[in-house]
Order: C-alpha cells, then structure tokens, then sequence
C-alpha cells in the first residue's frame, strides 16, 4: 500500500514536471520565432540610407533610432555621398493603410490616417515601414512588426529575432 | 586655373544632386498598356493597417462600397506618386502601381452604385525599369482577372474616383456559365461567400472614424 502511494506521487510529479517542461517548450516556441519577406532595401554595404520629403521624417528618425539601439549604425540618414536606399513620402488616401512599402524603395505615410494620430502611433507606423524596408515581414500583434498598427515603441523579441534572420541574408 | 577646375566639379556635383531632388515629383502619372503580368516575378507590398484585417466586420465597415462585379476589361496600369531615386545605374523612376478595370455591376451590398464603373486597384506591374520588372500586390490579395466574377470592397475617394486595395479586397466567386447570364440578387444568395459578405455588411463595424468621399459613381 505504503509503496503504491509512493508509486503514485512519483507519478503525479514526474506527470507535472513533463507538464511544466512541455509549458516552458511551447512557450520558448511560440514567443520567439523569425519572420522575414522575399526582398528588402538594405544596400551591399549593409546599409539602409533614408531620405524623404515626408512631414513626419522626425518619425521616420525616431524610427531609425529604435532599431539602431539594436543594431547600432544600419539606418542612416542619406548624404550626398552615398545613394539612398529607401525613400519617405506621404500620400493621401483612403485604403486602409497608414503606411506602404515597396519593393522598388519607396515608403507612403498615409497623411489621411496619420494626421489624426498621435506621434506614438505615427511614429509606431514609421518604425513598422522601417522595419519592412530592413527584410522583416509581419509577425504577432504584440510585436512592431504586427500588421496592425499600435501605440508600441519597443522591439519584442520577436522583432530581434526577425531583425537577426533578416541581417543574415544581407 | 585649377581653382576655377575644382569649383566647376564641386558645382556640377552639388548642381547634379540638387537638380535629382528638384525632380522628386508628387503626384505625376504616367501610364502603361495590359501587360502579361502570369510571368513576372511577385513583390509582395507591405504596410501597416489602420483596422483589424482578420475581422470582415471590421473590413466591411471600414470601405464604402461592397458589390459583385464581372470584370469587363483592364485598361492597364498607372502610376502615382512618382519620385526620381538615385540608383547604381543612374536616376530611376519610381511610381506606385494601380491597375485600372472596367467593371459591371451586378448587385450592390454595400452602398448603390450604377451598372458600369471603374476601379482602381492598388497593385499592378511594377514602374522600376532600371531593376527587375514584377508585379506589386498586398498579402491576402490578388489582382482580377476578365470575365471572372468577385465581391469587391471598394473606398470612394476625394476626386471621386474608387480603389480597391488591401486583403480580400476581391473575393473571387464561383459562378459557373450558366449562372453568369442571369445573376440576381436571389440567385446570389445560395452563394456562401455573398451570404458571409451580406451579414458582414447587416453587421458591420465601423473602427476607424475618418472623412469619407463620393464617388462619382453612386446612383
Ligand atoms: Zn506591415
């Protein structure tokens, strides 16, 4: 009896740690994963040079800061001596986007939604358009590079992430 | 002698670069003819949306028109937005793709329009002559073809014009020949997708509060 009942606590708790341990796995799955798009904008010297007319080029520079302290020295502002990489214009459009990037190099910040948001969320979309611009696809809601926009300034680990596997290929 | 050398160099430079910046045009639009776009290379465009995509509540509340049309033509593509980008290989030319369609309207879900229109979609063949030719389209998103049948979700804008852009902006119908001669309302019905797109519409839900147009092809 006595040697049953051991039996059968060693069983719950060895039941419990796999249970914890499977908990643990799934989380180190799920919150941290890569995703990256077929093309970026990134230059062969492993540089993304900006320039632009848009009004909210503050934005776009805020942006550029959050994923150099990542990454420090990837994003630059465009000088006469180098060729820019991705340029920075506003539309103004109904479409229900606040921000479009191409493949050929050009980002639109959507003035018509844009003009109403707050500089958190305007500056949310130029980091997320940034962030296309550098490879990177999009991932979960929790993360800048979810597909809709938030008022989020931080990169998740799932933007490091992406932002590795998107730097590998340049 | 050499001075008035350098000076010219350094002219020509700065003048070189400021005359590329001078001709970053806004709003220029030039056009191309229907170009076979089944062998070109896709370049998926990316943004950032302003309402919830995976929601159709929320896709239906936020567009001003949802209707079934027959593609009756495209009328190729054109492009907005140009700007003049320094490249490797010289100046290069970028616009932002829309194709242009002529479409029949067969029944009005959202919104009334008249029985032919145009539309603009957001997406086409690439304007980038220099780099490698493709075709830019949304996640989600397809470009229509002639003939077929789809659900469109469509934002009238400011110059009264209308444009199709994002996911599921055309959702393709599955309508069989002898169905196509005579659709109507009642016929549309037994559809699946028309019967999600209508309760969509009888539920809608407007996210985003913004400015919204008339096209000039209401009824
Ligand atoms: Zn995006």
């Amino acid at each position: 009896m006595v040697t049953t009942g051991i039996l059968k606590a060693k069983k719950i708790w060895l039941f419990a740690l796999a249970a914890v341990t499977l908990l643990f796995a799934f989380n180190t799955t799920s919150f941290s994963a890569a995703y990256v798009q077929s093309w970026h904008l990134v230059d062969s010297g492993k540089h993304l040079d900006y320039d632009g007319d848009s009004i909210y080029m503050s934005h776009i520079t805020t942006g550029a800061g959050i994923w150099n302290g990542y990454k420090s020295g990837v994003i630059r502002p465009d000088s006469i001596w180098v060729i820019e990489d991705v340029y920075v214009t506003d539309i103004e459009i109904a479409n229900g986007y606040t921000g479009v990037t191409y493949a050929s190099g050009k980002i639109e910040l959507n003035v018509y939604y844009l003009s109403d948001h707050s500089t958190t969320r305007r500056t949310n979309t130029a980091t997320h358009e940034l962030g296309h611009a550098l490879g990177l696809d999009h991932s979960t809601s929790t993360d800048i590079m979810g597909p809709i926009q938030t008022t989020i300034l931080t990169l998740s680990q799932n933007d490091k992430d992406s932002y590795d596997l998107a730097y590998s290929k340049y | 002698m050499t001075i008035v050398v350098a000076a010219l160099i350094v002219g020509a430079a700065f003048g070189f670069n400021f005359f590329n910046k001078d001709t970053n045009v806004k709003n220029a639009v030039s056009e191309v003819e229907n170009v076979d776009t089944s062998k070109l290379p896709i370049f998926p465009i990316r943004g950032s949306f302003v309402y919830d995509v995976n929601n159709i509540n929320e896709a239906v509340g936020i567009v001003d028109y949802v209707f079934v049309g027959k593609v009756v033509r495209n009328d190729g593509t054109i492009y907005k937005g140009i700007i003049t980008m320094e490249s490797e290989n010289g100046p290069k030319e970028v616009g932002t793709p829309y194709t242009k369609y002529a479409i029949q309207v067969i029944d009005n879900i959202k919104g009334a329009l008249i029985d032919t229109i145009e539309v603009l979609k957001h997406g086409g063949v690439s304007q980038d002559n220099k780099g490698n030719k493709g075709v830019f389209i949304f996640e989600d998103d397809l470009l229509p073809e002639v003939d077929k049948f789809y659900i469109f979700l469509g934002y009238a804008q400011k110059d009264g014009s209308i444009i199709i852009s994002g996911p599921n902006s055309n959702v393709p119908l599955n309508v069989s020949d002898k169905q196509s001669n005579n659709l109507t309302k009642q016929s549309l019905s037994s559809l699946s997708v028309y019967q999600q797109y209508q309760e969509a519409f009888e539920n809608q839900i407007i996210s985003v509060q913004r400015e919204r147009f008339t096209s000039k092809y209401e009824k």
